[in-house]
C-alpha cells in the first residue's frame, strides 16, 4: 500500500472488571497516510486513550481480548513478540505521550538525564550518542540546548511539554501518539504548542494521532478526523469535509455543541449520556439519543462509505 | 401606562472599587516578607439579573477576584456594596447574610460534594446551617426541579459518585441557589465537562438568570463560551482588569493587546486551521510577586511604546460608551 503508514484493522480491546466485560475499543479500523495527521475526537469515555494505548500495546493488566491487526509500514505489529515490539517499535516507531505528561517529569532529576535514559537503558545507545540526539531534539522543539542540564522544576507548563515532545521526537519515530497534549495548559501556550507541532508535521514528516475532546483544537492539526462513540469509530473523514458537514448524526450533534467565537449559532447539547460500555446497545450505540432514527437502527450499522475517504458508521447512508 | 414611568438609573447589585488582595509570602529565611498582588486595584459592576464573565489565563487574580467578592477571602484594600450595603469589612456574624445572598459555583463539581452525603443531605445542609427550620423537603425538591434533576425521587437518595459529571454540577449548582441568592459566582463551572454537557450547564445557568432575576459572575479562561453566556466581559492580566466592554464589543473590536493576542488564538472549527501559524506574544505572564513596572503586559507587548508603557501604568480609558481599556495606545 502505497504512502500508507498506520493502518489498523478490527482493533478491539475489552478489559474485565468485577462487574463485567467493559468494550473500550470494539472492531476499530483507521488509516493513516505518511506524514498526515488524524484527531480522534470524542466525549470522555468513548475510549479514545483506550485506542491509543492499543495501538502501542500498552495494555492495563485486566485486559480480556485484545485482538485486531495493526500494520506499521506493512508490518503486522500485533504479531510480533512483547519483547520485540518493545525493542523495535515503542518509543522507536511510535511513540505515545499520554495525558498530561508533563506532570511525569521527575522535578529533581535532569532534564538531560531523564531524555536519556529510555535511550541508555531501553535501547543500549552509546551514552555520548544519547545526549546529542537530546539535543538535537530539543533545538526542534525551541529549546536551548543548555536545558539538558537544568531540572524540571525550573520550567513553565509549556516547556515541560516541549521537553516531552522533544522526549518522543528523538528517535525520530513514524508516528507520533498525542493524548490531550494541551489539555492542562493555558490558552496562549498552548497555540503556541499548537504551533510547534505544526512545525514538527510540517518540518519533520512525522505522522501523528491527536487524541482530543476539543473539537475546535482538533482542527488546528487533523488533516483527517475519526469521531469516536462508546468504543466504535462512527465517522472517518477528511478535515475538509468534516468541520463543514459532518455526515454522523453524532458528529452533526457534537459540532452544534462547539461554541464558536467568530460566528454566532444556536448552542444545542446532547440530550442523556452515552451507553455504559459494559453492556453497549445491541444496535446503534448512538440509537438514544439520535433524533434521526428509524427501525433500521435497532441493528448495527456497518461501516459505510461516503466517498473515497470518508465514512459513517450509520444506515441513514446505507 | 408604561411611558409615565420615570425609569430611575438603579444602583448596580454588586459594585466593586479598587479592591486589592495581597497574599503575604515568607521570604529568605531570615523570614522578611513580600506580597503576592493576586488582585491589584479592580473596579468592577454587576447588575441586577445581570451575567458578567471574567476572563483570563491561570493565575491572573480570577478566581481570587471572584472568592475576595464573595468574602471568603478579606480584601486588603478597596470596597464591596452589595445590594445597597457595604461588605468589605463585615464581621463573621453580620456575614451570615451575604452568605445567604451569595452562592459559589466551583470547578470541580466532584471535588465540590461530600461524598458521603445523599443528595438530599446535601442540598439540607445549607438551609440546616442559616436555620431554615420548616419547609426544608419542600424546598429541596423544589430546587432539583430547578436544575432538572429529575424525577427528584430517584435523585434524592443517591450519593455523588452515582452521578454523572453534568448532574454533579447540577447539583453544586442546586446547592448555591437554595438560598435564593441574589448573585452566584460561578468559577470555571464547565471547564471539567464534555462540550455537550458544557452547554447543558451553561444554558441551565441562563435559564436560572432569566427566571430568577439572578446575577451570575461567570470566571473562565474560555473566552469562546462567553459569547453565549454574559452581556459583559471583563479581561484579567496580572491582576488588573485591562479591558471591559460588552461581550460582542470585545469579541469584535477588542482593543487591548492581551485581548487581541487572546482572541487571535481561540481556534473555530476550521479545516483551513491546520495552515496557519499563530502568532503569540512571547514570555510568560509576570510573577505576582514583582511584577514589571508600568503597564504589567509590557515585556510581552508587541505595540510596545518604549519609555511610556515600561515606566508609568496606563489608566483605564473609556474609549466609547461602556467600553474600557487599560492601555497607552488609547489615551
Amino acid at each position: 500500500m502505497e504512502g500508507k503508514q498506520l493502518s489498523v484493522e478490527g482493533l478491539t480491546m475489552y478489559y474485565k472488571t468485577m462487574r463485567g466485560e467493559v468494550k473500550a475499543v470494539d472492531n476499530v479500523s483507521l488509516p493513516l497516510l505518511k506524514g498526515e495527521t488524524v484527531a480522534v475526537i470524542g466525549e470522555s469515555g468513548c475510549g479514545k486513550s483506550s485506542l491509543a494505548k492499543a495501538i502501542i500495546r500498552l495494555l492495563p493488566r485486566n485486559v480480556s481480548v485484545y485482538r485486531g491487526t495493526v500494520l506499521l509500514n506493512g508490518l503486522n505489529l500485533m504479531e510480533l513478540s512483547e519483547e520485540e515490539f518493545a525493542r523495535k517499535v515503542r518509543w522507536v516507531k511510535i511513540t505515545y505521550v499520554p495525558q498530561a505528561a508533563l506532570n511525569s517529569l521527575n522535578p529533581v532529576i535532569k532534564v538531560g538525564d531523564q531524555m536519556i535514559e529510555p535511550l541508555v537503558l531501553r535501547l543500549g545507545i552509546a551514552k555520548r550518542e544519547a545526549i546529542e540526539k537530546a539535543a538535537e531534539a530539543l533545538t526542534t522543539v525551541g529549546i536551548s540546548k543548555d536545558f539538558l542540564n537544568r531540572y524540571p522544576f525550573e520550567l513553565s507548563g509549556g516547556m515541560k511539554q516541549r521537553v516531552i515532545i522533544a522526549m518522543s521526537l528523538t528517535l525520530r519515530p513514524n508516528l507520533m501518539i498525542l493524548d490531550e497534549p494541551t489539555s492542562s495548559l493555558d490558552v496562549l501556550t498552548q497555540a503556541s504548542i499548537m504551533n510547534l507541532l505544526k512545525a514538527v508535521k510540517r518540518d519533520l514528516k512525522v505522522s501523528m494521532m491527536f487524541i482530543t475532546h476539543d473539537v475546535s483544537l482538533s482542527s488546528e492539526l487533523a488533516d483527517k478526523v475519526a469521531v469516536m462513540y462508546a468504543g466504535q469509530i462512527v465517522e472517518f473523514s477528511s478535515a475538509d469535509r468534516f468541520y463543514l458537514e459532518p455526515k454522523h448524526p453524532y458528529s452533526q450533534k457534537l459540532m452544534q455543541s462547539v461554541p464558536t467565537l467568530r460566528r454566532d449559532k444556536e448552542l444545542a447539547y446532547i440530550p442523556g449520556s452515552p451507553p455504559s460500555l459494559l453492556n453497549p446497545p445491541k444496535g446503534c450505540r448512538f440509537y438514544e439519543r439520535c433524533s434521526l432514527k428509524f427501525e433500521k437502527c435497532e441493528v448495527e450499522p456497518p461501516t459505510i462509505p461516503v466517498d473515497k475517504v470518508s465514512s459513517v458508521k450509520c444506515w441513514l447512508y446505507g | 401606562m408604561l411611558a409615565l414611568r420615570v425609569k430611575t438609573v438603579s444602583e448596580p447589585l454588586l459594585s466593586v472599587k479598587g479592591l486589592r488582595k495581597f497574599f503575604e509570602v515568607k521570604k529568605g529565611f531570615l523570614g522578611g516578607k513580600a506580597y503576592l498582588k493576586a488582585v491589584d486595584g479592580v473596579d468592577l459592576t454587576v447588575a441586577k439579573g445581570e451575567a458578567v464573565s471574567i476572563v483570563g489565563e491561570s493565575g491572573c487574580g480570577k478566581t481570587t477576584l471572584g472568592k475576595t467578592i464573595l468574602r471568603l477571602y478579606s480584601p486588603t484594600e478597596g470596597s464591596i456594596k452589595f445590594d445597597g450595603r457595604d461588605v468589605t469589612r463585615l464581621k463573621p456574624k453580620e456575614l451570615k447574610w451575604y452568605r445567604r445572598e451569595t452562592g459559589l459555583v466551583q470547578q470541580d463539581p466532584f471535588g465540590a460534594l461530600p461524598p458521603f452525603m445523599t443528595v438530599r443531605r446535601i442540598l439540607e445542609e445549607p438551609l440546616i446551617v442559616h436555620g431554615v427550620k420548616s419547609g426544608r423537603t419542600e424546598r429541596v425538591r423544589r430546587v432539583l426541579e430547578k436544575v432538572r434533576l429529575t424525577p427528584v425521587e430517584d435523585f434524592a437518595g443517591k450519593y455523588p459518585h452515582m452521578l454523572s459529571g453534568g448532574q454533579q454540577q447540577r447539583l453544586v449548582i442546586a446547592r448555591s441557589i437554595i438560598l435564593e441568592p441574589k448573585m452566584i459566582i460561578a468559577d470555571e463551572p464547565v471547564s471539567m465537562l464534555d462540550a455537550s454537557v458544557r452547554v447543558e450547564i451553561l444554558q441551565l445557568l441562563e435559564e436560572l438568570r432569566k427566571q430568577y432575576g439572578l446575577s451570575v459572575i461567570y470566571i473562565t479562561h474560555d473566552l469562546s463560551t462567553t459569547r453565549y453566556f454574559s452581556s459583559r466581559v471583563y479581561i484579567m492580566y496580572a491582576g488588573h482588569v485591562v479591558e471591559h466592554a460588552e461581550t460582542k464589543e470585545i469579541l469584535s473590536k477588542q482593543m487591548h493587546p492581551y485581548t487581541k493576542a487572546l482572541i487571535s488564538v481561540i481556534p473555530d472549527p476550521d479545516p483551513l486551521n491546520r495552515f496557519v501559524t499563530r502568532s503569540i506574544p512571547s514570555g510568560e505572564p509576570p510573577n505576582l510577586l514583582n511584577p514589571p513596572k508600568g503597564c504589567r503586559f509590557n515585556p510581552r507587548c508587541p505595540s510596545l511604546i518604549n519609555g511610556v508603557c515600561n515606566v508609568k501604568e496606563p489608566p483605564l480609558i473609556e474609549v466609547s460608551k461602556g467600553h474600557h481599556v487599560k492601555c497607552w495606545l488609547y489615551d
